[in-house]
């Protein structure tokens, strides 16, 4: 009868555990995304007050495409995300060739500090740049940014790229060169054809770092450099309005869609 | 014949490795020529140096008479063909073909006519528009095959092409191979670790171990004179009996415990040293002892008890104790003995060979 009893309550005890575990997971996600929920379900806010709920209304949005200030940090904040994914991209997967096909001297160092940027917090990468800037007596403005941007781009797009190379077998650039292709026609008819899907996901991602910054843009921001993050930010001293959400909702919005887009990619890749 | 691919003392390191080490090899226009080893004997590494994916750190490689130092691979005049088969797997078949042909500026017209013609060769005219993907194994190779051979390079690598391939598909595509190299009379060349896919196919072998070609010869010459033990060991099945040189010549006479036996010998050997005879299996008499069978001038003539017999199908596989203390494998083919004569396990027997049937080899 014992022999029979120990299973049985190992099965309760795995089913307790699988229950727990389900629970931890729903509260887990409640605490992540409520919040999100929340400020999506106030931008349709009728009432000029976030937290007072009076009726169903768009107005907040009409408001948004009215206001000058959020057209000017939207192009602003699109300019930036356009170049400083091509940039980032280009020198990224020139990174990603050189650091997986190539031997060089000072590689394994040059390997650690790539990734650097991904690991180091936000507010460390803003202010040593910002000081940088300072001591080369460079006027902060746009382009200050999106140097700031595609340094800490380049870090991603090396990633994912380098991830889909190290897929690639090496022999099929053997095979060509050996089919007589020279180091050029290889790169451009097979090894870019084949990095292709890995090369869009860095993009993307690039793209939507790029939006979403907030510290290092803060810190980087000359006159006439407000993208949408620090819009929101600055509009927050003068209370949060509906006006505020409905701006972090469409950003939302954006950003999950690259994103998504992104990992689809990746994923049929 | 002239020469077309030359190697003169050709040595190629990795590291502390020595991949390839003083080798020097001449290989004739229009054979078929195999590079025989196990794995990690340098013939991978060889058939790189030709193709011109590694350098040599020493030595000389000429293909056609051209000294290639110094030359890419791109701009050799040769194709590989790779054991991974290396199919581009964004490009459709007919794709792939044409790759080479596009590289070299062939005009468009005469480009889908010979990627017809290559794809006809390997029988896969009607796979022009599928991809490597939805390829079996057998149909990749013959594509790889014909993407190689469309651009008519003046010499044809080939490593471990028939590696990933189930055994009845190999046996197929090794008399394939052989009838197309024939067909377009290039030069080729032919790394593989299988034996007997070496001396199936093959003019000549090198057979390499560690850098160091063993023997280079005909099939058969490797396969029937086997210059030492480890050609020997590698090529087929062998049975290897020691002794020290009791008579030396073109056939030596090796004693052992009390006993004589001789073989052929292409060394001359002295007096007292220490050599082995290697004879094949299936190179042996047996005969059953005290049943009128006698001694023959013409054969070498042992004693011998069977220990263990194994049906394998075609053969029956006795294993025999010498007086020497040695176990020799032999191989009787299964003609169907009616019942009676067969041997049982313990009889006593006679072990015979002819003298030229065995080799006896210095270590």
């Amino acid at each position: 009868m014992a022999a029979v009893s120990v299973p049985s309550r190992n099965k309760i005890r795995k089913s307790f555990n699988q229950r727990v575990l389900t629970w931890l997971s729903i509260g887990l996600f409640i605490f992540l995304y409520l919040p999100i929920v929340i400020l999506i379900i106030y931008s349709f806010n009728e009432n000029r007050f976030v937290s007072i709920w009076t009726g169903f209304s768009l107005k907040w949005y009409g408001e948004v495409f009215r206001d000058d200030a959020f057209r000017s940090a939207f192009s602003i904040s699109m300019w930036l995300a356009v170049w400083s994914t091509v940039i980032s991209t280009v020198l990224g997967t020139l990174t990603a060739i050189a650091m997986e096909r190539f031997k060089f001297w000072g590689k394994a160092t040059y390997d650690a500090i790539l990734y650097l940027p991904i690991i180091i917090p936000d507010i460390v990468m803003a202010l040593s740049t910002l000081l940088f800037f300072v001591m080369l007596g460079v006027a902060l403005s746009r382009y200050t940014v999106l140097i700031a941007h595609v340094a800490f781009n380049i870090s991603f797009v090396a990633i994912v790229v380098r991830a889909r190379l190290a897929d690639m077998d090496a022999v099929l650039e053997e095979a060509a060169a050996d089919l007589g292709a020279n180091p050029w026609e290889t790169f451009r008819r097979i090894t870019v054809p084949l990095l292709l899907p890995g090369i869009v996901a860095g993009a993307l991602l690039a793209f939507t770092l790029s939006l979403d910054d907030f510290v290092i843009t803060f810190f980087m921001a000359g006159p006439g450099s407000t993208t949408l993050p620090v819009l929101i930010f600055s509009k927050l001293r003068f209370g949060v309005t509906p006006e505020v959400n409905a701006i972090s909702t469409l950003m939302f919005l954006g950003s999950t869609v690259l994103v998504i887009i992104s990992l689809l990619i990746q994923r049929r890749a | 014949m002239s020469a077309s691919v030359t190697i003169t003392n050709v040595t190629k390191q990795f590291g502390e490795v020595i991949a390839v080490d003083d080798l020097s090899l001449e290989i004739k226009d229009g054979e078929f020529f195999s590079l025989l080893g196990p794995s990690g004997c340098g013939k991978t590494t060889t058939l790189r140096l030709i193709a011109g994916f590694e350098q040599p750190d020493v030595g000389e490689i000429s293909i056609m008479g051209q000294p290639v130092a110094g030359i890419p691979a791109y701009r050799r005049p040769v194709n590989t063909v790779f054991q991974s088969y290396a199919l581009f797997p964004h490009m459709t078949v007919a794709q792939n073909v044409a790759f080479g042909l596009e590289m070299a500026k062939v005009a468009k017209k005469d480009i889908a006519r010979r990627v017809d013609e290559a794809l006809d060769l390997v029988q896969m005219g009607h796979f022009h528009q599928r991809r490597p993907a939805q390829l079996s194994g057998g149909q990749k190779q013959r594509v790889a095959l014909a993407r190689a051979l469309v651009n008519r390079p003046r010499v044809l690598l080939l490593d471990e092409p028939l590696g990933a391939l189930d055994l009845k598909l190999r046996k197929d595509m090794q008399l394939e191979l052989k009838q197309i190299q024939s067909e377009v009379g290039i030069t080729f060349i032919y790394v593989t670790h299988d034996q007997e896919e070496a001396i199936t196919m093959s003019n000549r072998i090198a057979v390499m171990s560690q850098g160091i070609v063993q023997q280079i010869g005909p099939s058969r010459e490797i396969y029937e004179h086997p210059a030492n033990r480890f050609v020997a060991d590698f090529i087929g099945e062998t049975n290897f009996i020691q002794g020290e040189v009791a008579e030396a010549g073109r056939h030596t006479t090796l004693k052992a415990a009390g006993v004589t036996f001789s073989g052929r010998c292409d060394q001359t050997l002295s007096i007292g040293q220490k050599a082995t005879l290697a004879i094949r299996p299936e190179k042996i008499w047996l005969l059953p002892q005290n049943s009128g069978a006698e001694r023959r001038s013409d054969r070498v003539s042992l004693n011998g008890r069977i220990q263990d017999i194994i049906y394998i199908g075609t053969d029956n596989r006795f294993q025999i104790e010498l007086p020497t203390g040695d176990k020799i494998f032999v191989r009787v083919q299964n003609i169907g003995l009616p019942d009676g004569q067969d041997f049982k396990n313990g009889d006593p027997v006679l072990v015979q060979w002819q003298a030229e049937n065995a080799q006896v080899l210095v270590d």
